[in-house]
């Protein structure tokens, strides 16, 4: 067994390095003639055949002799062979695990010389790349998420593998897969998501697809290839796993839709496929629809906006950054396989630096190794940005500490304002709690300086979001720090720093009160809409409006009294009213009682003032008011109608001096007629109920023939001889047309 | 047309009530047949727009009061649809630039090439080539865009055979020398105490019924009136307005009726008063939710920061305590002009504003005895 693995190495050795002069074994030729390499390679294989033991040959050096008579001499290195017991010995695993491990082993044995292998290629190669865990055993940290993992990557052995699932427990999916088919993992970078997600998948025997943020990932394209990767068979027979890396980038929308609907098509076809009974080709059809492979789905942020669906629908898994125990561990293990000498408080400070990022930490000992002394002297240069959030830097913007100089403070802020690149919502909070703070100001000399750097700040963002100036956003910096010069004090706290935004709410009822605007000037008619500009409605136009569709009387108690004057009024309301396009409907307010509202709300628009006592005045004035023009508007709409319709007659009869019939039937015309009838009808019945006092009043008026419209169209038909005729009714050639009485009586 | 303002507009240009002179170079101009691009400004309300109307009936006749508003739909370059209405007559049409945001050059481009490149028929004038042009008339002219402003430059020599535009604006500072150059420039004055008074005289005379609640001496109506004027800036038709709202609010109206204010108004009045007697953070911290609320009820800023001014100006001038008025004054206007330009440029209306009370408030702090 040893003897076949270290031929195979050996020769592998060998063989690979031709184009390797630093690899495993060391050639010395003076000048390669063309013919060399493949005399060589046999030659090779030849001599190694011999020997038994591993250990010989470490030191051995060879001379050969080659066919052409040049002479080789081969020279072994030294092998830095990390066993895998020792690696093993410092933890222990659960049973799950040691079934893996012992297959490792068998895996181990056939290649003995994984370890040494890696260590050995150049040093070119990027530490962080070159210890990337390799297997299960490996990895660093997060060892209870790990096995998390590995579980549910487990439970789609039965879908994808075919094989029986080793646990009992019942499933709830009818092809045994994990109840949520997307995995997600979120956690800080460099805790070692990417590595598990791919180790794990290799360690159950999948073909790992990545699609990652390089990828396009966008519409047709990305529904194309994830189709591709999730439905066919890889070369090696292994079923696809697919690792959707960075999905939380802002332009991932597309891709995340993409995912959603594989898992919802899934989710439905499961459903018909298992609980009702469908034809043979149907089933055919929904089964590939189903989803046999596994998703995992990698981001660092689980909580930004785009993941919103996905998260419903996906088990999530958090990775922590790994412990500072498990890193350094690994550190020193790599240290040790590097033959780099570094004391353990060299070591901390690298994982302090890095704050527990593995890989940052893997590229400061490759880069920064020889000078790790210069790395404790200054741990601000090589510190990553840190990640502040925007409220906790405005609480330290005004928080003087006293303890420290003013000047070093100022630059403390300068640099965490610099890095963290939310100064922007720093300002907005700056503003907002810039009355609230204590401080000492005389004569408001400081607020006014204020105004003139919020001016600045004007102008910067300004010029960032049109011109796209992205370089002016290191000056927006600038504004903070001067908030800090004039404002910060011991006393200020998270209470006198007014985190809250009140600016969006403001901005949405800007938005609502001039959607309403907008609506109000759409509907006016064109003549109105033309002279009236819709910039000046709410300031100019709307406020007298208002109260020109108000009118006020003597004694809003009671209105049954009208002077003639004050109908007039009404009736002008009841016009401008209709002519505005503003309806009256009734509503509830917050005690529940009925009340009057005109549509659109003008009154929303109109007041600005928040004093209750003055909205509440004039609440009450429109809900007594609005009643009655209500009424005024039905009588409007009925009489105008009359008084058109008898115009017309009244001029055509003038204009023939002969008596005519009006053939006006149309039969829209006489519907509408009949509606606005009824609905005089109605206003009267409404009368009746809800205030009668008025229907008695208008029918003392009734001698004018308007309030009763039965008697009224009587009249009016006896003064202008009007007849109704149908002519040809409902066929083609139903037109309108006048004709004389001679006409008709020689019919 | 029930509102007075509308009811009692002038059709003719023989019914104008002011500016005779007017009125008599756009009846020579309309009889001649032709007419050059015309740039009408003005302040708000004095009658820009129904002058215009009325040269247009004179030269079309009552076809142009055929108004209908037809919704226009436009792709812009980033393939984004913009909707916007358009009214039109058989014989002109009107756009306001405001209501297409930032891509007015695409459509002041692309609707004047179409209106201009379609002759119009009108067999009706055939025999004289008369009125062979569209008329285009572009409100709030002083809202186009550099861009827009320079595409229409050309246009207006190009297609001067088809087309004539009319801008009205009401100040002319921002529209381009060579627009202005290439038009007719009429500048419409507000009108004054008197010609108001008579407008409203005649409103009046028309309504018996309305003229009864109001007092039958003239000398009192006339001050009615001149209070109308002052409160309304002499904006004609917001003084219509005024006088039917106070018609319909009040049984009946004397020279002591007090002047309907819109209610935005009372607030920056009662915010001012707040400013000038205290002078505080916790007054500016209140300040700041009033303005707020101003600026959510689609109040422009730079009016706030107007009528604002002019309440500053008036309560200094009542106050005994300040002393050396006049520098306060000044003081008070430059900052107000300060703080107008940064409104202009700038995009956050609330911290200009703010920061303009609290100037002033630093100039009243250094002058209070």
């Amino acid at each position: 067994m040893t003897d076949l693995s270290f031929d195979i190495k050996f020769s592998e050795s060998c063989l690979s390095h031709e184009g390797r002069p630093n690899s495993n074994a060391t050639i010395t030729v003076d000048e390669t003639a063309p013919a060399f390499e493949l005399n060589f390679n046999s030659s090779i294989l030849a001599s190694s055949a011999p020997s038994t033991k591993r250990s010989q040959v470490i030191n051995q050096e060879k001379t050969l002799h080659l066919q052409n008579g040049r002479r080789i001499s081969l020279k072994r290195r030294e092998n830095h062979a990390l066993e895998i017991e020792d690696i093993v010995k410092n933890k222990s695993f659960d049973v799950g695990i040691k079934d893996i491990y012992q297959s490792m082993e068998l895996q181990s044995m056939v290649e003995p010389t994984q370890q040494p292998k890696r260590s050995k290629r150049t040093s070119a190669e990027l530490w962080a790349e070159k210890w990337r865990p390799r297997n299960f055993l490996e990895v660093a940290g997060n060892e209870r998420t790990n096995r998390h993992l590995l579980n549910w990557l487990r439970k789609w052995s039965k879908a994808a593998h075919g094989e029986p699932l080793p646990s009992e427990e019942e499933s709830v999916d009818p092809l045994q897969r994990p109840q949520k088919k997307i995995l997600l993992i979120h956690g800080p970078p460099g805790a070692g998501k990417t590595t598990v997600a791919h180790i794990i998948a290799k360690q159950l025997g999948y073909e790992v697809a990545e699609i990652n943020a390089s990828d396009e990932r966008a519409g047709p394209e990305v529904r194309e290839k994830v189709h591709t990767v999730l439905t066919t068979q890889s070369f090696s027979k292994k079923p696809v796993c697919l690792i959707a890396d960075e999905v939380d980038g802002s332009s991932e929308h597309g891709f995340i839709k993409v995912l959603l609907d594989i898992v919802n098509n899934d989710a439905k076809s499961t459903k018909s496929l298992h609980y009702s009974n469908l034809s043979k080709d149907k089933k055919a059809r929904l089964r590939s629809k189903l989803l046999t492979r596994p998703i995992i789905a990698i981001c660092n942020d689980v909580y930004t906006r785009s993941l919103d669906k996905l998260r419903a629908v996906s088990e999530i898994v958090a990775f922590r950054k790994s412990s500072i125990r498990s890193v350094k561990e690994r550190l020193k293990l790599i240290c040790d396989a590097e033959k780099i000498d570094i004391s353990e408080r060299n070591l901390n400070a690298i994982i302090d630096i890095t704050d527990c990022d593995l890989r940052s930490s893997l590229n400061l000992l490759q880069f920064q190794g020889d000078q790790l002394q210069n790395i404790l002297g200054d741990g601000d240069t090589k510190r990553k940005d840190s990640q502040l959030s925007w409220f906790s830097i405005a609480l330290k913007l005004f928080k003087r500490n006293t303890k420290v100089e003013k000047k070093v403070q100022f630059k403390e802020l300068s640099t965490l304002l610099d890095t963290s690149g939310v100064y922007e919502r720093v300002a907005n909070t700056c503003f907002n709690s810039l009355h609230s703070l204590t401080y000492q100001d005389a004569q408001f000399g400081k607020l006014a300086e204020i105004a003139d750097w919020l001016w600045f700040y004007d102008c910067i963002s300004s010029s960032i979001y049109e011109h796209q100036a992205q370089e002016m956003s290191r000056y927006g910096t600038l504004i903070p720090l001067k908030m800090f010069l004039n404002f910060s004090d011991a006393n200020n706290t998270h209470e006198t720093v007014n985190m809250k935004n009140n600016t969006n709410q403001y901005f949405e009822k800007k938005k609502a009160i001039n959607e309403i605007v907008k609506s109000i000037h759409s509907n006016l008619e064109a003549s109105l809409f033309s002279s009236l500009k819709r910039s000046d409605m709410a300031s100019q136009t709307l406020p007298y409006v208002y109260h020109i569709i108000l009118p006020n009387f003597k004694n809003m108690a009671r209105l049954i009294s009208l002077k003639p004057e004050e109908k007039i009024k009404l009736t002008e309301a009841a016009k401008v009213l209709k002519e505005f396009g503003f309806t009256i409907e009734q509503a509830k307010d917050e005690t529940f009682t009925y009340i009057q509202k005109l549509v659109p709300p003008i009154d929303t628009v109109v007041n600005c003032q928040n004093e209750l006592s003055h909205q509440k005045s004039l609440c009450a004035r429109a809900n007594q008011i609005l009643p009655y023009i209500e009424i005024e508007l039905k009588r409007l709409n009925i009489t105008k109608r009359h008084l058109t319709d008898s115009e017309q007659d009244f001029k055509k009869l003038q204009g023939t001096s002969k008596r005519r019939i009006t053939g006006l039937t149309s039969p829209s015309n006489r519907q509408s007629r009949a509606a606005s009838l009824q609905e005089g009808g109605q206003t009267q019945n409404q009368l009746g109920t809800s205030i009668d006092f008025f229907a008695k009043s208008l029918s003392r008026d009734g001698s004018s023939g308007r309030t009763t419209p039965a008697p009224q169209t009587n009249s009016q038909r006896g003064t202008t001889g009007r007849i109704w005729v149908r002519y040809n009714e409902g066929f083609s050639n139903a037109v309108r047309r006048n004709i004389t009485w001679e006409e008709l009586w020689n019919f | 047309m029930s509102l007075w303002a509308d009811k009692y507009r002038p059709k003719t240009l023989d019914d104008l009530d002011y500016h005779g002179k007017i009125s008599n170079m756009l009846s020579s101009l309309a009889t001649s047949g032709d007419f050059p691009h015309l740039l009408f400004h003005g302040p708000s309300g004095a009658g820009k727009k129904t002058r215009i109307l009325a040269t247009l009936r004179q030269i079309y006749g009552p076809n142009i009061e055929k108004l209908k508003v037809d919704p226009k739909v436009f792709v812009t370059a980033t393939k984004r649809k913009l909707e916007f209405n358009v009214v039109s007559s058989p014989n002109h049409l009107e756009i306001t630039p405001s209501d297409m945001n930032n891509n007015d050059r695409v459509v002041i481009q692309d609707l004047l090439k179409e209106v201009a490149q379609t002759e119009t028929i009108d067999f009706t004038h055939v025999a004289d080539h008369k009125n062979r042009f569209k008329v285009v008339i572009i409100n709030e002219a002083e809202l186009l865009t550099r861009d827009a402003q320079a595409a229409l430059r050309r246009t207006m020599e190009k297609y001067s055979a088809n087309i004539r535009l009319v801008l009205v604006c009401n100040s002319i500072s921002s529209i381009i020398e060579p627009i202005k150059s290439r038009t007719l420039l009429i500048r419409v004055a507000a009108p004054t105490d008197e010609e108001m008074g008579s407008v409203f005289e005649k409103v009046l005379r028309d309504q018996p019924e309305v003229a009864k609640s109001f007092p039958a001496d003239e000398t009192e109506r006339q001050q009615i009136y001149s209070k109308i004027a002052k409160v309304t800036d002499h904006n004609l038709r917001t003084g219509l307005l005024l006088l039917e709202a106070l018609y319909s609010y009040n049984p009946s109206i004397t020279t002591k009726t007090p002047m309907i204010m819109p209610d935005w108004e009372n607030v920056i009045k009662k915010l001012a008063i707040g400013i000038v007697t205290e002078r505080t953070v916790s007054k500016l911290q209140q300040s700041r939710t009033d303005l707020y609320e101003l600026i959510s009820h689609s109040i422009p800023a730079k009016l706030i920061l107007k009528k604002l001014t002019i309440e500053f100006w008036r309560l200094v001038d009542e106050d005994s305590k300040i002393k050396d008025k006049d520098t306060v004054k000044m003081d008070i206007v430059q900052q107000a002009s300060i703080f107008d330009e940064r409104l202009s440029l700038g995009s956050k209306d609330i911290f200009h504003l703010e920061g303009f009370i609290t100037k002033v408030m630093v100039v009243l702090e250094k002058n209070v005895s």
